[in-house]
Order: C-alpha cells, then structure tokens, then sequence
C-alpha cells in the first residue's frame, strides 16, 4: 500500500470544493462562453444536476472496487490496455495541472507584481506543494479542512458587502435565448471538473466507505451553490458588462465600499486566491505522483516528487505562450472533447468492461 | 551536525525574503496621482494633466498641496510614461479620486479614452469621473477653499451634490455599464472654474456646473439643473432635495418641500407596434419652509401642497424627456428596460431604436405625499386656526 493514511469523507469533501472553485474565482469562464450571460448563475446550478447523472460511472466504479484507485482498477478491469490508459489519464492530469499553475501565475503577475519573472511564481507555488504532497493525504486533507472555511466565509463576506450595490433587475430577461444554449455552457463547464478523477483517486483512503454517496453528492451541491452565488454578485454589479473583464471577481472586488472605511479589500481576494491555489496543486499534485507510484507499482511514491515537480514547472511555462493564447486554447471545443474523454468517458468505458466481464464486488 | 546545517540552511533561506520581491516600492519613490485630466490636442495627440499630491504640504499652511503635470502621447499610456520625464517619480494611480475629460474632447468621444482607465491594474472602478467646461486641464489647476487638495473637494462634492438632486455622481464602473449598452447613452456632471477677485489676487474656485448629456459615448450637449432633476427621477436617483412650489395662500411667495423618500419604476409596453413606457414614481416628501406667513399646516392646505409637488415633479421629467427624444439619447435605460420585459421582440428593436426612441409615448404616474411639517406649526405673525 503506497499510501497509509485515512481521511474523514468532510475533509474530502472541502478540498474538492476549494480545488473546484478556484478558477471561477478569478477567470469566471462560463460567463464568458455563454450567449445570454445574464443566465450564468442558471448555467452554474444545473450543473450539479448534469454533474450527478454524469459522474455516475465514478461512483459505480467506487462501489465495485472500494479498495481501489481508479489507476488500479483500470488495470484490474483491462490488464495491459488498463495500464496504458492509466498512463493517459496521468499525463492529461500533468498537462491540467501545468495550465492551471501557468493561469495561477499569469493572473498573480497580471494584477499585482507585473515585473516579478513568472516561473518564480510558479516555481516557490510548486516547492510548497511539493512539501505537502511529501507528507501525503492526511495532511493535505487537514489543510482543506482549515483553508476552505477561511476562502468560503472571505466569498460570503464579499457577497455580503456588496449587496448594497446590487441591481437584481439586471439578471432578466432569464432565458433570452433559450434553455439550449444554457444547458450547453452547462456542459462545458462540466468539462472542467477534472476533480472527478481525483475523487476516484482518493475514495479508497475515506475511513469509512458508507461515506463515499455524500462525498459524491455533497462536492457538486456545494460548488454549484458558490458559483451560483458568485454569478448573481457579478451580473448584478455590472450586469452583462461583467462579460468584458479579464478578472471578472477581482473587479467586483475592487467595487466594494461601505462607509469609507471598507474598500480596496482586493488583498483578500489575493490571498484567498493564493491559499486556495496552494490546495488545489497540491491535492492535484498529490495525486499525479500516488498514480505514478501505482502504476508502475513502487513501493514509495516520495522519490517521484521532485522529478514530476520538474516536469510541471517546464510545462507550465510551456502550455501558455501567452494568457490570450491559453484561454482561446481552453474554449476550443477540441479542448472540450479532449476533457471530457478523459473524464467522463474514460470511467464509462471501464464500468461498462467491468460488467460485461463481471470483475468486482457485485452491488447489492 | 547534519541538523544544524539543515537548521542554518532555513535562515539562509529565509534571509531570501528580507530583500523584497521585484514589485517593491517605496513611498518616497512615488507620485501619488490624485486627478487624471484627459484633453486632446489639436493634431491628435493626447495631453494628460495629473494632479500629484505633495504630502510634505499638506500639514503646513496656505497654498495648494499638489502639483500638477502636463505630458502628451499618442495614448494615455504613452502619456503617462512620457510624464516620467518631469516627475522624478513613477506615477502612483490606485489613490486617483477623480477623472476630468474636457469638453473638445468629450465631443470626440470617450470610448477610446477609457480602454487603458479599466484595463490597467493599478486604476480603479471607483473613481469619479467629470467633464470640463473648457479644458480639463485648467480644471486640474483650480483651487478649493475648504481643502488643500483639490481632487479630495471634487470627491466630496460629488458626493455632497446629492443633497441637491440637480447633477449626477457617476464613477467610471457606472459610466462603464452605461456604455456597455447599445442603446444607452450616459450623462456625467460638468465642472467649471469661476474666477474670484478676492482682496487683489484671483482664485481659480473649482464649482459644480449643468450635466453634461452624451450620445453614446460623444458628449452632444448640457442639461440645465432642473432637467437633470428630471433624468435623476426617471432613473431612481433623486434620494433627497427641495421642490420650490408657490404658496396656495399668498401666491408669490415660495414654499420648499424637502424630499425624503423616492422610488421610481418603469413599466415598457408594446401595443400595436407602439412603444409606451409608463415612469412611475412614489415620492414622500415634508414641509420644510415657507415664506409666506399663512398658515399651511392643514389638511386642505397641505394637499394642495401635495398636487404643486406632484405637478413640479411631472414638470421636471417632461422637460427632461422631451428633450431627450428631441436629441435622440436614451438617457433612462428605455431601451433596457425593453430588452428586459420583451427579449423576444428586442433584436428587432434594437436595430431601429434610434428611430424609434423619440417617438416612445411616455406616460407618468406621480404620487407624492407630505407626511412632515417641521418644528413650525403656524409662522409668526399668522392667524391662529380656531
């Protein structure tokens, strides 16, 4: 067993909403895709309906092979092929991990240290990360379960603060253009929830497996809520116009003034961005090394940080020849199909194999 | 041993951090910007007016407590880099209270002008924006008795011109969401200088002038007090003011009704292929001078009083509108309004609604109440009601 620790399904369930969250904290990118973007707030709470009948296989797959990662039961269901597309899955995570990291660090040098060399950024990010993932999932657990109150409660108090300034009647006309673009921005939104995988990695570690339905429930619920609440901020305060910022949260940040007293807290939203950044990579980070160790059955998967950590910093650098080119690369509908392979299809396959070939526990 | 070492290696480490990260900057190595004034100049370029603060002069006494620079560029960026070659410090814009556009510039438009204000990290949504009558350079050097910084008087009186509903405060996000839409057009407080004679020396006194009204983003013209009290009604603004009505008892003299309450509603129609928004405004408002000296605290006096209020009000956004739809400029959000109660109709309209706004019949629903007389019953002198 590469990894000994156990964790409560609570800790699970911060870490991933955190992880989720903290790209629509800055980029906002289904505001941005939407052809009536008044209804964002409607696209970001279907998704936790389409996310649990999507992810279905995930939690089918969790419940056949309870002691399992998704890199070992991928390679007990289909042996060899298993292996390579285990292989897949973790370069695809190395590859999310490397955009993730060069957009965490362009947004830093894009808004507050302009001339600080962006690799310095990425690099004492991934440093820290690495030290977590050292020290396994236990502690990276224990974080999520101090960091995420702190970031959920700094959301809340920014909604709060704001709500003197909110014009509801800037969220009609709801579905001026139908449901079928919404439902589809639904969709690719979806595609972005690569902490699918990274549930499938971390569901045999929970101490107790009757709690494997609420990590799956609960994680969809809380982050489509958030998101939905942090759209109806947005499209209050600036109406459509939110659409035209490169940071749409971070200029509504900068909105907040109550009295003179309250204003320029944009820190707060930096310092969020940056304790949330720092779990993301490193439960993200955390499970590209555990899979590297299972799938080439080490029995310690500690030696493999540095190297991989090497890895990603060349890439992160490599994946974004500039912050334009990087977000047109992440709305290309390629990059959608390219997602939502690994994703959703991916476990799919390999529940449908599992059945047909009857391998796992059988569900009651 | 190995300990130690490990444990000596962390200081070095930490010492790292002692140094500063590459965005370091000093206060002393900076130009604190306290107003942005933007003017084009004849052949195109811009000119930019930064007003810097000098901290040092603002605990001693008399005289101004900034200095203000004038650079040109091609752009507004280019500009302010270009300023570098007099201030011999970076220009600091995250403290920027005020921007001010002159007039010849405004007309050319103010899209172009406001790119680098929303894109820059260091500028923010909050400032308040303004337009010159005349230059906005000259504005930048005017002076205000009550502060030592000019740009902070501008601040506040933008904020203080609220107690008299006759000029809107507009921040750049606000002008920003006005611009944002295809049928809007925005309207921004004017500022002029009047020059004092005072013992001698002449003062340049900065004072809040009409409203500027745009169309789209091009400055067409100037709404006088009263017709901007009306386009502040229509679009839920007024919070607080003086109607001045005559006297129902002694005609010739004035009577003030402060107003305390306000809310306003639009409600868009289509009937017909007829486009009819109905303004509907509910005002509560008290007695808050008279100057004549009948008695007007009775019930049939005051509800007189209560039709001259509901009568100026309907004055003051007839005026408005018509005007308006005369100049062709949707200062009310009409059009979104529309676009929010008929999205299925709205591509349509929005093509034609240059058209079609002036010919909108708009009907008004006043109500305004007095609920309050002061701590006067009956004037001096006045016959006591039996």
């Amino acid at each position: 067993m590469l990894e000994a620790g156990r964790i409560t399904s609570r800790q699970l369930i911060l870490l991933l909403v955190s992880s989720r969250i903290l790209i629509g904290l800055t980029y906002s990118p289904a505001l941005k895709q939407v052809s009536s973007p008044q209804d964002t707030w409607l696209i970001l709470l279907l998704t936790f309906p389409l996310h649990v009948i999507l992810a279905t296989p995930v939690y089918f797959l969790a419940k056949k092979f309870p002691h399992q990662t998704v890199i070992q039961y991928s390679q007990t269901i289909a042996g060899k092929a298993g292996k390579v597309a285990g292989a897949l899955l973790l370069c695809y995570l190395i590859h999310q991990l490397a955009i993730n990291l060069a957009l965490f660090s362009l947004f830093v040098t894009s808004v507050s240290m302009p001339t600080t060399p962006i690799l310095f950024i990425s690099l004492s990010l991934l440093l820290a990360c690495a030290f977590a993932s050292h020290r396994g999932v236990e502690v990276i657990c224990r974080l999520g379960e101090l960091f995420t109150p702190i970031i959920i409660i700094a959301i809340i108090t920014i909604t709060l603060l704001l709500t003197k300034d909110m014009q509801f009647k800037l969220l009609q006309p709801v579905l001026e253009k139908g449901i079928f673009p919404v439902l589809g921005v639904s969709f690719l939104t979806l595609s972005r929830t690569y902490e699918l995988i990274e549930m499938a990695m971390l569901f045999p570690y929970l101490n107790q497996r009757s709690k494997v339905k609420s990590v799956y429930l609960f994680v969809p619920l809380i982050v489509a809520l958030i998101f939905t609440m942090m759209a109806i901020s947005l499209l209050t305060i600036f109406g459509t116009g939110a659409v035209s910022r490169m940071f749409p949260y971070l200029s509504m940040v900068r909105e907040v003034h109550v009295g003179n007293i309250i204003e320029r807290i944009e820190s707060i939203h930096m310092a969020i961005w940056i304790l949330g950044g720092f779990l993301k990579f490193s439960l993200h980070y955390y499970v590209i090394v555990l899979g590297l160790g299972q799938l080439i059955n080490l029995q310690n998967y500690k030696p493999l940080i540095l190297p991989t950590g090497a890895i990603l910093a060349s890439l992160s650098v490599l994946v974004a020849p500039s912050l334009v080119e990087l977000l047109a690369f992440q709305a290309t509908s390629a990059n959608f199909i390219y997602n939502t392979l690994f994703i959703y299809v991916f476990p799919l396959l390999l529940l449908l194999l599992a059945i047909i070939q009857k391998k796992g526990v059988r569900s009651p | 041993m190995k300990k130690y070492l490990l444990f000596s290696l962390c200081f070095l480490l930490l010492a790292n951090l002692l140094t500063g990260c590459w965005d370091k900057r000093e206060l002393n190595t900076l130009a604190i910007v306290q107003a942005i004034g933007i003017d084009l100049t004849e052949d195109g370029l811009v000119s930019l007016s930064v007003q810097i603060l000098k901290p040092s002069e603002l605990k001693g006494g008399g005289g101004k407590a900034v200095w203000v620079v004038t650079s040109t560029g091609e752009t507004i960026f280019d500009a302010i880099r270009n300023a570098s070659l007099q201030t011999d410090r970076r220009l600091f814009h995250p403290h920027n209270k005020v921007i001010v556009v002159g007039e010849e510039t405004a007309k050319k438009g103010l899209k172009p002008l406001l790119d680098f204000l929303t894109r820059d990290a260091e500028s923010r949504g909050l400032t308040y924006v303004f337009v010159a009558k005349g230059k906005a350079l000259d504005i930048l050097k005017g002076e205000h008795e009550q502060e030592k910084n000019p740009a902070q008087a501008l601040e506040h009186l933008a904020d203080t011109s609220g107690l008299a509903s006759n000029l809107p405060k507009r921040t750049l996000k606000d002008l920003f969401m006005v611009l944002g839409s295809k049928t809007s057009s925005p309207v921004l407080p004017g500022l002029k200088i009047l020059t004092k004679n005072d013992e001698g020396t002449t003062k340049k006194m900065l004072v809040l002038d009409n409203t500027a009204v745009f169309k789209h983003d091009q400055l067409v013209g100037w709404f006088t007090h009263e017709e901007s009290r009306g386009v502040l009604w229509v679009l839920n603004e007024v919070h607080t003011g003086t109607i001045v009505v005559n006297s129902p008892l002694a005609e010739d003299k004035y009577v003030s009704l402060e107003i305390s309450q306000t809310a306003t509603r639009l409600k868009p129609e289509i009937t017909e292929n007829k486009l009819s928004i109905t303004i509907e405004v509910k005002e509560e408002g008290n007695l808050g001078e008279q100057m004549s000296d009948v008695n007007l605290t009775t019930p049939e006096n005051f509800s007189e009083l209560e039709k001259r209020q509901t009568a100026a009000i309907r004055d003051d956004i007839m005026t408005a509108v018509t005007k308006a739809q005369a100049w062709g400029v949707d200062l009310f959000g009409f059009g979104e309004e529309f676009h929010r109660q008929y999205p299925q109709e709205w591509p349509e309209l929005e093509k034609e609604w240059d058209t079609l706004f002036p010919e909108i019949e708009v009907n008004l629903e006043v109500s305004a109440h007095l609920i309050r007389a002061g701590l006067t019953s009956t004037p001096l002198k006045s016959e006591p009601t039996e």
